[in-house]
């Protein structure tokens, strides 16, 4: 293939330049990336790669350039699956300049990619980032004799604080001058190039650094040093995390839930005093399905992105700041008993935001095994989208304090559910993988960056949520709506009868006909079921007025048992997409759509039939 | 060793002749947390026990 047809069907265009950027993790590369895009980046798809990589066209001095985002690697030679994406994009796409981020202050063992790319003969830039952070540890980097003896460009930046990324600009600029784009070709025989080279670059490593920098005799970091102490306490280590998680999700919801009250308030209003008029004239059908269809349904869910983006701040602040890959000290003794490793606790937790970019994010494992193991017990984490269901049912069916408890209660459930199922499983995805993992210093996260990525994942999520609930709300309010003339949501109606026909299974753990078809459409997307219930109520949130007409024919008990199976079962249609594209295994992820499912329904009907002999309800 | 596991240790800094230090060893036989040039790393104690090492002066790296 000479020329990259990509999966949009865009031919490459002529006179492009293509920009590869390649780095270690942790060494701030995406925050390069999007400081050099302008956030103009979106999600692209590379031919022969099975997984998709950010890029951005960007005009630099008047010069076409593609900018590629290649997954953060340890080493070109690795065996891991987005060290296998590098090799296969290097060697299937041609690249007129490889752009090489290492930290700094690492330079003693990151050096070692950039020789990598050097030995593979590719047009490279070295740039070296956290130069802030290596000035203060003591690190000394002579970027002249550097420069000489990898007869590379080298550029001492700051990505985080924006500094040298001007001149990072110009020198990429200069670098494509000197070369014509497009011409280039793909790395041929790239594993046994380096496999070849392999006795040499240690030799030339210790030569270039010996010459070209200074590390200090003692290790200089002392806040990270007294941190540890405390955060990586044999006995309080885990009791502390376990507390700032509690304080944040207290924090989360004190801030959240009053300004998705005040935002709930002002689409009632705006629905009610300008859309209801503007549509006075309208068929009664139509205005129906606008009003209390579409607009009720998106309304209702819309309200809950201030808690989203709350929760992804302060997401983002835990993960820059080191202390998440501390969570993984922590907890992988205990993990490595359920079969699993550090990280699958913390893509657990990250999965506490969303299920999907946490199956993501299983990429790094290595082992078969592991992964499906990971990817199993990931749809049982919490999610965001779960949650708008339980902050909702919480304050119609319990008191504040109670309320509080309820939830409390669900996310240990949460993950017991997970545990539940790794124990249970880990026989069957065995895993001997390694664990090997960085533990970076603690670093104070600048505003800017937090709040722009908590943005980004806001964005993302109502992208995906605002295609499946217009098309859930919409089913559902023409399910209630249909056969033409009959009343809205009754018995007649089609949802009424889907309601009926599931009833000998869902009955005995306490779901009535109207609940059965919001956890139908459930299935889709979380984000439908409260949307689902507005819509099939036709009541709003707002002022209590769906509240009154589910707590009027639902009981508590039935409300905990409608809770705890949406917990429990499939989270929605894209974490099953996800888990079957990331497995690759239609039989896996049939099995995990079908565990959740049935787990969902026993823990139901556990806590239904209890509280029935108990006299609850 | 896991194929694989001598190359990313390499990445991570642990080659032959460098120098560790053991900073602290995680509870419920936990991963170890070490020190290795400018790097800090997690590493669980079966993998640890597949590199050999050798007793040093207690670490002039720290202070």
């Amino acid at each position: 293939m000479t020329h990259c047809l990509d999966a949009t069907g865009l031919v490459q265009v002529h006179g492009q330049a293509t920009v590869a950027v390649l780095g270690m993790p942790n060494t701030g590369k995406s925050t390069l990336f999007s400081q050099l895009t302008a956030a103009h980046a979106h999600i692209g798809n590379w031919p022969g790669l099975t997984v998709d990589l950010m890029q951005a066209e960007l005009t630099l001095e008047g010069r076409n350039v593609q900018l590629v985002d290649l997954p953060g690697i340890y080493d070109l030679r690795g065996h891991s699956e987005d060290e296998a994406v590098v090799r296969r994009f290097l060697e299937s796409t041609p690249v007129d300049l490889v752009v090489i981020i290492l930290n700094a202050s690492q330079i003693d063992r990151q050096l070692r990619l950039a020789l990598q790319v050097r030995q593979l003969g590719l047009p490279a830039l070295l740039l070296l980032n956290m130069a802030d952070e290596a000035r203060r540890f003591g690190v000394a980097i002579d970027i002249e004799e550097l420069e000489r003896r990898l007869a590379l460009p080298v550029l001492l930046i700051s990505a985080k604080y924006r500094q040298g990324l001007a001149q990072a600009r110009q020198a990429i600029n200069r670098e494509l001058a000197a070369s014509e784009p497009g011409t280039g070709l793909g790395v041929r025989d790239l594993e046994a190039r380096l496999a070849a080279a392999d006795a040499d670059r240690a030799a030339a490593m210790e030569t270039i650094l010996d010459a070209a920098v200074t590390f200090p005799a003692q290790w200089r970091d002392a806040l990270t040093r007294r941190l540890d102490r405390w955060l990586l306490h044999p006995l309080l280590g885990l009791p502390i995390f376990f507390l700032v998680m509690a304080l944040m999700f207290q924090a989360i919801y004190a801030l959240g839930v009053p300004m998705q009250e005040a935002l709930v308030g002002l689409i009632e209003n705006l629905s009610l005093n300008v859309l209801t008029p503007a549509l006075a004239s309208w068929p009664s059908f139509a205005r129906g399905f606008i009003v209390d269809g579409v607009v009720l349904g998106i309304g209702t869910v819309s309200a809950f992105l201030p808690v989203i983006f709350l929760f992804f701040l302060a997401m983002g602040v835990v993960e820059d700041s080191g202390y998440l890959s501390r969570a993984a000290f922590l907890m992988d003794a205990f993990m490595e008993r359920l079969g699993l490793d550090g990280r699958s606790f913390v893509l657990s937790l990250m999965g506490f935001g969303c299920n999907v970019p946490a199956i993501l994010g299983t990429r790094v494992m290595r082992s078969s095994g592991l992964r499906l193991l990971s990817m199993l017990i990931i749809p049982f984490s919490l999610c965001s989208a779960r949650l708008n269901v339980f902050l909702f049912m919480a304050s119609v069916f319990f008191s504040p304090r109670q309320g509080a408890l309820v939830i409390f209660g669900l996310y240990l459930l949460s993950f017991a559910a997970a545990i539940l199922t790794a124990l249970l499983f880990k026989g069957r995805f065995a895993s001997e993988e390694a664990l090997v993992l960085e533990l970076p210093p603690y670093r104070l996260p600048t505003v800017l960056q937090v709040l722009r990525r908590a943005w980004a994942e806001v964005r993302h999520f109502w992208f995906w949520a605002r295609r499946y609930i217009i098309f859930g709300v919409v089913a559902i309010w023409l399910l209630n709506n249909l056969p033409l003339g009959v009343a809205p949501a009754s018995a007649a109606s089609l949802s009424g009868r889907l309601g009926e026909l599931l009833q000998p299974v869902l009955a005995p753990i306490g779901i009535n006909p109207r609940l059965t078809v919001a956890l139908v459409f459930g299935f889709i997307a979380k984000e439908i079921v409260l949307g689902g219930l507005a819509v099939i109520y036709g009541q709003s949130a707002s002022h209590g007025a769906l509240g009154h007409a589910l707590a009027s024919e639902v009981s508590w008990v039935q409300a905990v048992s409608f809770m705890l199976f949406t917990l429990l079962y499939t989270p929605c249609l894209s974490t099953v997409a996800v888990i079957r594209t990331e497995s690759k295994r239609l039989g896996f992820t049939l099995f995990s759509v079908f565990w959740s499912l049935v787990l969902a329904w026993l823990v139901s009907f556990c806590f239904y039939q209890l509280a029935a002999l108990l006299g609850w309800r | 060793m896991e194929p694989g596991l001598g190359h990313r240790l390499e990445a991570l800094g642990i080659k032959p002749g460098q120098q560790v230090k053991v900073l602290r060893r995680g509870w419920w036989s936990g991963p170890i947390h070490l020190r290795v040039g400018m790097t800090e790393l997690m590493l669980r104690r079966v993998d640890a026990a597949r590199v050999e090492v050798l007793a040093g002066d207690p670490s002039p790296v720290n202070p």
